[in-house]
């Protein structure tokens, strides 16, 4: 509104009369007005302020305040990161608050509070529980109580006054939790919960009044340790003796991990929070040390490695952030637990940098000054690859993913020779082998055996042969053979060249026909359309068996009498008569009566 | 400082006391802190398991008639650049081991320094231990049993050769300190004023006393 109002640099006779139209001269001191008429200007123009000064206008009103002390900060701070700057501008705009009362103060630091919807969403389950009972009044009343003595006495006490009361809270709720009815039946890990809920919940609300408050010298001791890391960026793992393989792809993504950890921190609100950030930052020292020492890394080489990350790191805020930690954390999580024994290993590592000489890095005076000075800049792979740029970075994995595909092409090269080598070993010993084969048994064509036969010339041999032989039917053979396919086949070659097997001569002429025989007859005459491969294999036996001897009797009155004979063969077979073409009709349809008439009794 | 957190546990699980006690190790690089521990902890030397990443801060628990006692073993880094934040770490702790190498008589000059700096800044009920490690290098041996006896036996110190490669004394020592630690309740002591003196968290729990640390 300051500025839109400002006069133009044209100047004419109407610029110069009074911006009121009143008549007279205006001054550019007056902002263009005429004395009376500014006068009432500025009357106007500060009741206005007063009306915008919790609105969107504050911004140069606190800015006036605090320009003569913020400004040598701003200018300082401007070549730090962007993200920081924003947040320590926060910290100018305090003072503007202390004009409103506590409670508005409250309602500011409830309303749109993201990080408290947060914490509140992560213990959904835990305020679930509690909801509708005396036990959440009884925690809302505590937690209000102690937020409204933190207000109340945040502009008149000091950080470490704060503190106190902060841990005595902790202190005097924890106890409430032990002994008082109202958490009679609540369990202990339910207790432990609400203890950590109560603690991140008042510390996120808090957090704008609590972290690096402007009336401590927190600030100054986050730039002054800011200062002192990036004048000691040249330190290297070698420096510091921690065992880092700097050149592992896999080591150098975990010391990444570990500082992306370590930079969290900042943007983390509740204590606790940003404790286990640097939990998660020391757990991955450790897995990273792990590779490179080759077992569980102990002390001595933790220590070194914490120190490395913090000065690769350089945290933002990190004195606030340590202090913030040390002031307003449960005591007995920072003395105790990992937590605890993680904490204090910064805590070191933050005094060591702060103390950091010559003499503790091992090196010549002069050299460290010079390195300090920044008369020298050692060459470090490590800080290229952090540092200077990404592509460079990029380049040093590719040249690491080539030399192990480099690698892998050689061994798979050796192998494909080894391999060549094996396939013509190979051949030269199958070729000798085939050699020693041929040398012990060598191919010659010896006189044959066999005459050539003359068909025409009497055969002496022919007549030392046995006579030839009669086929035979034997009727055991045929009955036993009947469930083997096989064998039937074979019988059936047996039939078309005759084989003593078969004493036919007996066959004919018999009277007695016994039951095989009586089967055979009945599947002769009989075919079934539907039966499987198996009669169909039946019945072509037959078929030749009665080709080979046409002559057959075809006894219908035997195949009647002996007809329970076809029960053993399988009477589940239904057939349908079928002209087999040799044999006469009558007979035909004499078994299709047979048959059912059979089926009709069974 | 004993510390209990089970006296007023409401829901049971109060048959004997459980006690947490802070155990910091301190002595030279490379005299074994770590292997002794690790020993302890869990029972190997050498052929570590994937699990164990770290062998700095690590938690044991001895059981002691009736009462369970919780060791949480805070290691520090040897170096001598280090030295002067070793305040740090045993501020509030309840026990300490020096550590030497029987093999190297600097460690023990060292061992000595330690024990002087803990009488003189650590908090005065502390329980110091005196371990000459690397026992099974006795061939090598360049402090003498009884020297090392002798000043442990002047300075009020418990006193055990160890050796973590053949786990020879190294569960007996931390018995002895648990034997030796006050098991009943000392809270609001004057000696760890300023020092944070806080009740402890057991698994589930914990009580929170004392004032902030720094």
């Amino acid at each position: 509104m300051y500025s839109t109002k400002t006069p133009t640099l044209r100047i004419d006779e109407a610029d110069l009369k009074c911006k009121n139209g009143c008549g007279f001269y205006g001054n550019a001191e007056w902002e263009g007005y005429c004395s009376k008429c500014y006068r009432e200007y500025l009357q106007k123009q500060r009741s206005q302020t007063e009306c915008n000064v919790y609105g969107q206008g504050y911004d140069l009103a606190s800015s006036n305040k605090n320009t003569i002390s913020a400004h040598q900060k701003y200018e300082e701070k401007k070549v730090q990161q962007e993200k920081k700057y924003k947040l320590l501008n926060i910290s100018f705009r305090k003072p503007v608050t202390k004009v409103q009362g506590y409670q508005e103060l409250l309602y500011e630091l409830t309303k749109d509070n993201p990080d408290l919807e947060k914490v509140k969403t992560d213990n959904r389950d835990l305020i679930a529980m509690i909801a509708k009972t005396p036990v959440e009044r009884d925690v809302r009343k505590c937690m209000h109580s102690f937020i409204i003595e933190i207000l109340q006495n945040k502009d008149v006490k000091r950080i470490e006054e704060l503190s106190e009361i902060t841990q005595n809270f902790y202190q005097v709720f924890a106890k409430r939790l032990e002994n008082s009815a109202k958490y009679a039946d609540i369990t202990p890990e339910i207790k432990e919960k609400l203890l950590d809920y109560v603690e991140r919940y008042a510390m996120t609300l808090l957090y704008r009044i609590l972290f690096c408050p402007p009336f401590t010298n927190d600030e100054e001791k986050d730039l002054a340790i800011q200062k002192r890391i990036r004048q000691l960026n040249w330190v290297s793992g070698k420096n510091l003796e921690c065992r880092i393989h700097e050149t592992s792809s896999e080591v150098r993504e975990l010391v990444y991990t570990s500082i992306t950890d370590l930079l969290n921190m900042d943007s983390a609100k509740a204590p606790q929070e940003k404790l286990s950030c640097v939990i998660y930052c020391c757990r991955n020292i450790f897995l990273m040390l792990q590779q490179s020492v080759g077992g569980p890394a102990s002390a001595d080489e933790f220590l070194p490695a914490l120190i490395f990350i913090v000065l690769k790191a350089n945290p933002a805020r990190l004195k606030s952030n340590i202090n913030f930690i040390t002031r307003f954390c449960n005591a007995s999580r920072l003395m105790t637990g990992e937590g605890g024994y993680y904490f204090t290993n910064l805590c070191c590592a933050v005094s060591f940098i702060e103390n950091l000489t010559a003499e503790s890095l091992n090196m010549d005076e002069k050299d460290f000054n010079a390195y300090m000075s920044g008369e020298r800049v050692p060459a470090n792979t490590w800080e290229s690859a952090l540092m200077i740029c990404e592509s460079l970075h990029l380049m040093c994995e590719d040249i690491t993913l080539l030399d192990e595909m480099k690698a892998k092409t050689t061994e798979i090269m050796t192998e494909a020779l080894n391999l060549k080598e094996k396939m013509l070993q190979f051949q030269e010993e199958m070729k000798s082998e085939v050699n020693m084969v041929l040398d012990k048994t060598p191919l010659l064509i010896t006189h044959s055996q066999r005459l050539p036969t003359n068909l025409d010339c009497e055969d002496i041999e022919s007549y030392q042969l046995p006579p030839p032989i009669i086929p035979q039917v034997c009727p055991t053979t045929i009955n036993n053979s009947t469930p083997q396919n096989d064998m039937r086949i074979s019988l059936i070659e047996d039939c078309i060249t005759p084989s003593p097997t078969f004493d036919f001569p007996s066959f004919i002429g018999d009277d007695s026909f016994d039951v095989s025989k009586a089967e055979d007859e009945t599947s002769l005459i009989s075919l079934d359309t539907q039966s499987d491969f198996d009669t169909q294999q039946d019945k072509s036996t037959n078929e030749l068996l009665v080709s080979t001897h046409l002559n057959l009797p075809c006894s219908t009155e035997s195949e009647q009498e002996d007809y329970h004979g076809f029960t053993v063969q399988g009477s589940n077979i239904p057939t349908i008569p079928c002209s087999t073409g040799d044999l006469s009709l009558n007979s035909t349809e004499m078994d299709c009566e047979n048959y059912t008439s059979y089926f009709h009794n069974t | 400082m004993a510390n209990r957190g089970t006296a007023q546990r409401p829901n049971g699980s109060t048959q004997g006391k459980i006690c947490q006690f802070k155990l910091v190790l301190l002595g030279e690089s490379a005299v074994g802190k770590s292997s002794l521990v690790l020993r302890f902890v869990k029972g190997q030397f050498h052929e570590y398991q994937e699990s164990t990443i770290g062998a700095a801060f690590l938690t044991q628990t001895v059981c002691l008639d009736d009462t369970t006692v919780k060791f949480e073993i805070w290691d520090t880094a040897g170096q001598e650049r280090y030295h002067s934040l070793a305040p740090m770490y045993y501020r509030g702790a309840q026990a300490a081991i020096v550590v030497y190498d029987i093999t190297n008589q600097d460690t023990f000059v060292r061992a000595q320094t330690w024990v002087k700096e803990l009488q003189r800044q650590a908090s005065p009920s502390i329980v110091i231990a005196l371990a000459g490690n690397k026992a099974d290098l006795s061939n090598k041996r360049v402090v003498e049993f009884d020297e090392a006896q002798t000043y442990a036996d002047e300075n009020g110190l418990l006193f055990m050769e160890t050796s973590a490669k053949t786990a020879m004394n190294v569960n007996d020592i931390f018995l002895a300190i648990a034997k030796k630690l006050p098991k009943n309740e000392q809270s609001g002591s004057a000696s760890t004023s300023g020092q944070g003196r806080r009740l402890v968290e057991t698994e589930g729990q914990k009580a929170a006393t004392g004032n902030c640390c720094k």
